[in-house]
């Protein structure tokens, strides 16, 4: 029996190692979202939100409007970049396309100085989030600058510090969705392809009439998506940890994760490599299959994030649980959910498992 | 005959219930070369699945080696197979791939003995996929004689491969008949069953409508030798019509059946004493391929 396994295995494994997109779609492409991830929200506070100023105050005798514009630079949190007052403002923006400019009119700081009504102007892409953002910086200075005019002083503060303990960033929360997704991926693609595949082949037919039995090519199937998880998974986090310094916990809960979300996927794997006969028809229902999965459990943006009825959507697909328990275990520490999580999925691995041995077939009848 | 190796009595498949094999029995001679014929749909890859332990009978006995076939685990040690369209794993190599299957009975096999066997000492490091047609099916009998089987079934070995691969195989099918192995072999190419083999049996819609060795077929149910007069345009067909009504007129050919060859001279006096000119008279006797578009009414030789 095990020499059958091991028969199987090392052929799998050379039938591996020599192609090319399975390497690709295994080990690089998970590594590829995080780098491209990584730099997209990892970039550092540093003028990450561009605002545009116009300043038509020129000929400001007060130095309010000026005292302003240096308050804004030197909070650090926008990059500015100034127009020139001779500028048409409608041309500028038709041509450069900015989210959001300040103006700040002709004789702004007189009429603060003088009347204390001085009015600023921002232009605004209301559906933009940077423009939002750089909004919030400019109220955040102008408050500042009414109460040091009415020579007030500000009663509360706010010291922002992380919901956990240890220093979360987005990378921290984007790894574990990265392995959750490269799990699926992996898993179902795999054992789908390899089951039309043999199919086609008659490589199934010609195994029914050898010794081996559907149990031991199951066994080594299983192996071996286990294994390529295990190192497609240490991988990812290898470059989470060394790259971007995430703060994890590979614990016990972690590893009983990977083997169900595995053999979840794997089971969902061959009901679709049963069920399907043409390789190409599979490949586009594994694709209907998994993409929305990617995006509507969690794996990219927090399910918060979502409108209700998506994040209702969310509950019902495995890889939510998979992505939850994953974070629970390796960035909250929250064991009892990861194991909540990971009893979610032991149900709907058991189902899926049963429903498989069902559609799975060596042979015609 | 020999000792019969395979022997089918009353096999029943049914699909749906229409009988998809229906009541067939066969008898394979041991050391015999064995050849299942039959148009698509005669129910001739789903007999051989059932004896290769593929497929489940509805209803039958068949005895393989002695063996019930209800004993698989005993007849799957005992058979080789090349299933239809069999294509080993694309990327692993030929000596690699019959190693595998090796694996899979466990037994020990000398690889590079087995790969010289289909004269494929030059690809044995050549991964599966790079090969030809020609070549790919050479493997696939090669891996079909891991575990040294008395019996080697062959479905369909030489379809969609060009006359000189053809012709290799071939000769590995007769080299596997001196070595003294029984073959099964369904084939679409009525040349190569009545080159090949001892005994042929013709399936149609489900049951064996004949059986016998190619020779005995061909007499019994084929049709007379015909004489073709070459060349012979209507001047031939006039100067015959009366005394062989059966006579017909092929583009500038003329073909006349003839009785047991009988009265071949006649024809040619006839033709001489008319002083009709002609190419040349050739005599074709009939074929198996014309024994089997006779009986099951279709077109077969060049293949699908």
């Amino acid at each position: 029996m095990t020499n059958r396994i091991l028969v199987d295995l090392s052929a799998t494994i050379k039938d591996f190692y020599r192609s090319p997109s399975a390497m690709f779609w295994t080990f690089a492409f998970p590594l590829l979202l995080i780098l491209i991830f990584g730099a997209i929200f990892s970039g550092g506070g540093d003028g990450t939100y561009t605002m545009y100023v116009q300043n038509l105050d020129q000929n400001d005798a007060t130095g309010i409007s000026q005292s302003f514009l240096d308050t804004v630079n030197s909070t650090g949190a926008v990059n500015m970049v100034m127009i020139d007052p001779s500028t048409n403002l409608d041309d500028f923006i038709r041509d450069n396309s900015p989210s959001s400019v300040l103006i700040i009119p002709s004789g702004f700081g007189m009429d603060v100085n003088l009347s204390g009504d001085g009015l600023l102007i921002f232009r605004m892409d209301q559906s933009s989030q940077s423009a939002q953002v750089v909004l919030a910086v400019i109220n955040g200075v102008a408050q500042h600058m009414n109460l040091a005019l009415a020579n007030a002083s500000e009663s509360i503060g706010v010291q922002t510090t992380n919901i956990i303990n240890t220093n979360m960033n987005y990378m921290d929360f984007f790894i574990p969705g990265i392995i959750g997704l490269t799990v699926m991926n992996n898993s179902v693609n795999y054992i789908t392809m390899v089951m039309c595949d043999y199919r086609s082949r008659g490589i199934f037919r010609k195994l029914k009439t050898t010794p081996i039995s559907r149990v031991e090519w199951l066994t080594s199937q299983i192996i071996w998506q286990l294994v390529l998880n295990f190192a497609s998974v240490l991988l990812i986090t290898l470059v989470g940890v060394t790259v971007f310094g995430m703060n994890i916990s590979l614990d016990f809960s972690f590893w009983l994760l990977i083997i169900v979300g595995t053999a979840l996927f794997t089971a969902l794997g061959m009901i679709l490599g049963g069920l399907i006969k043409n390789q190409d028809t599979a490949g586009s229902v594994v694709m209907a299959i998994t993409f929305p999965m990617m995006f509507l459990s969690g794996s990219f943006f927090a399910l918060d994030m979502m409108p209700d009825y998506l994040q209702s959507i969310a509950t019902v697909l495995p890889l939510t649980y998979l992505n939850e328990g994953l974070r629970d275990a390796m960035v909250y520490g929250n064991l009892t959910n990861a194991y909540y999580n990971l009893l979610v999925l032991v149900g709907v691995t058991a189902v899926f498992v049963a429903v498989a041995s069902l559609t799975t077939k060596w042979k015609e009848d | 005959m020999s000792e019969t190796v395979i022997e089918v009595r009353d096999l029943v498949k049914t699909y749906d219930r229409v009988n998809v094999v229906d009541h067939v029995d066969l008898d394979v001679g041991a050391g015999d070369v064995f050849s299942l014929l039959g148009p698509n749909g005669a129910g001739k890859t789903t007999t051989v699945e059932i004896l290769e332990c593929i497929r489940d009978a509805s209803a039958g006995s068949i005895s393989i080696l002695g063996l019930d076939i209800s004993r698989k685990k005993d007849i799957k040690n005992a058979i080789g197979v090349m299933p239809q369209s069999f294509n080993s794993f694309e990327r692993l190599t030929v000596r690699e791939s019959i190693l595998y299957f090796a694996g899979m009975f466990k037994c020990k096999v000398d690889a590079d003995e087995l790969i010289a066997s289909v004269r494929l000492e030059e690809k044995r490091d050549v991964q599966f996929g790079k090969l030809s047609g020609g070549l790919k099916q050479r493997v696939g009998i090669a891996i079909s004689l891991v575990n040294d089987p008395d019996i080697v079934f062959l479905d369909e070995p030489s379809t969609g491969l060009d006359p000189s691969a053809r012709r290799d195989v071939w000769e590995v099918i007769r080299q596997l008949k001196k070595k003294g192995k029984t073959v099964f072999l369904t084939t679409h190419y009525m040349e190569e069953a009545e080159l090949l083999s001892d005994e042929v049996n013709i399936m149609n819609r489900g049951k064996v409508i004949c059986s016998g060795s190619p020779l005995q077929v061909v007499s019994q149910h084929g049709a007379s030798s015909t004489a073709l007069v070459r060349g012979g345009g209507e001047y031939a067909l006039n100067c015959m019509q009366s005394r062989f009504p059966g006579v017909i007129l092929e583009g500038d050919d003329v073909r006349v059946t003839l009785d047991n060859g009988k009265n071949l001279v006649e024809i040619i006096r006839m033709l001489d004493d008319s002083q009709v000119r002609y190419e040349e008279i050739t005599v074709k006797r009939p074929s198996l391929e014309d024994v089997f578009i006779k009986l099951t009414g279709e077109s077969y030789g060049g293949g699908e």
